[in-house]
């Protein structure tokens, strides 16, 4: 897959200096999967990280390098969600549910009807994770945000205004957004989404619907 | 008790500087270091090891202090971070990055989840927004205390508003929305910035590579 649309900068330079939520974090990983771009990007974000944290004048410290030689401790683990391995036999839904570690089969789907059914994959402090799959054709209810909403698309395509967010493809909404995302006809489409707070949907019948689904 | 660079007559050609800037001498170290963590890596070279030790602990040490680290928390993820510095050197690929910036993101896995439990705690108190909001002295301040950084040096070509958003980004380990959140503006306003500052300085360091 070659992504249409990206996370901005200011995205990729959170992700480097470990700014985001877990919920933001793993979909901005997602998203790394697919984008060979990004995936440069972050190390330039990454290396003026590296800029900053050495660019400091010196401190004091009482650790020495002998203290590390003659440590009995077990050598942590300081493994980010690791995207540097990538398996390119995998397709990107599956790929994206190895690296999120879930198995896609037996999530706690809620739906409504056949048409759209959610899986809640985690939330922190109110920044929550979720799967969503969507029928061919269905029209989402029309909704805006608290915060960022960012959504990567991990099978299928939808459409929102006269973008289409396909595989791998990365939209980023907000509070100044409102948005009606339609499933094209080609298939059904899996989301992952990530959002802080709860999504302001327009309409009583939608409001019920979020109510049920949890988003 | 870090020393300050006060005002000495402004540089030419940056005039946000009330000092003038040093020589960038990141190059020659940044050589230094990745040799002397394949020495690590291929040789299990202590002395290569203090080496490295030497240059980079009391100034990541440092960086942490401004980022709002207590010394003891500081002590223990350097601790950790050398320990794998140390054994799993074979991990480091010289092709993906700098020596430098593989510590950089080890550092930055060991802190993740202390930095934001931090944050919802600084979000919880409200006093957060005078905390961090946009001052010309906060700003001056924090670019001479990273003047040893070639990016530093090159924020001095972007936007004020912009050369913000970085460094809250870095120094003070502020999201985007953090910052929409501190400054009352809209995220989209701070991502824009935030995107423009990020191509800005991509375009910068490929000219000068």
């Amino acid at each position: 897959v070659t992504p249409q649309y990206h996370p901005g900068g200011g995205w990729l330079m959170d992700y480097a200096r470990g700014n985001l939520s877990p919920a933001f974090e793993r979909l901005i990983g997602g998203h790394l999967l697919a984008c060979v771009q990004c995936r440069d990007d972050l190390r330039l974000a990454e290396n003026i990280g590296a800029d900053f944290m050495l660019g400091n004048e010196p401190a004091v410290t009482r650790l020495t390098a002998d203290d590390i030689f003659n440590s009995t401790q077990a050598t942590p683990t300081l493994d980010f969600l690791s995207t540097s391995t990538i398996p390119a036999d995998l397709d990107f839904a599956t790929l994206v549910s190895s690296y999120l570690r879930v198995n896609l089969a037996s999530l706690p789907w809620r739906g409504i009807g056949d048409t759209i059914a959610v899986a809640k994959l985690r939330d922190d402090a109110g920044d929550r994770l979720w799967l969503l799959r969507a029928r061919p054709g269905a029209v989402l209810p029309r909704h805006t945000h608290h915060g960022n909403e960012l959504t990567l698309v991990l099978q299928g395509a939808y459409v929102v205004g006269d973008r289409v967010f396909s595989a791998g493809a990365l939209e980023d909404a907000d509070e100044e957004t409102v948005h009606q995302p339609i499933v094209t006809t080609v298939g059904e489409c899996l989301c992952l989404a990530a959002a802080t707070g709860p999504l302001k949907f327009e309409g009583w019948i939608a409001r019920l619907a979020q109510r049920y689904l949890g988003i | 008790m870090m020393t300050r660079v006060k005002s000495s007559p402004p540089d030419e050609g940056s005039s946000v500087l009330p000092f003038p800037l040093p020589a960038d001498v990141g190059v020659v170290e940044r050589t230094e270091e990745n040799d002397w963590l394949l020495n690590i890596q291929q040789n299990a070279d202590q002395q290569a090891f203090r080496r490295l030790f030497e240059r980079l602990t009391p100034r990541i040490h440092s960086y942490l202090r401004r980022a709002g680290h207590a010394p003891p928390d500081i002590d223990n993820a350097l601790q950790d971070v050398w320990l794998v510095v140390w054994r799993k050197a074979h991990q480091f690929d010289p092709a993906l990055a700098s020596a430098r910036t593989w510590i950089f993101t080890l550092i930055r896995n060991r802190l993740i989840d202390h930095e934001r439990a931090a944050r919802r705690d600084k979000r919880l108190t409200s006093n957060y927004a005078d905390a961090s909001r946009h001052e010309q002295y906060y700003e001056q301040d924090h670019l001479a205390q990273a003047l040893g950084g070639r990016v530093a040096r090159l924020l001095t070509q972007l936007p004020p508003e912009q050369r913000d958003v970085v460094l809250q980004c870095y120094v003070e380990g502020h999201s985007q929305r953090d910052v929409a959140l501190a400054q009352h503006l809209p995220i989209g306003t701070i991502k824009s910035r935030a995107r423009l500052a990020f191509e800005r300085l991509k375009q910068l360091l490929k000219e000068r590579a």
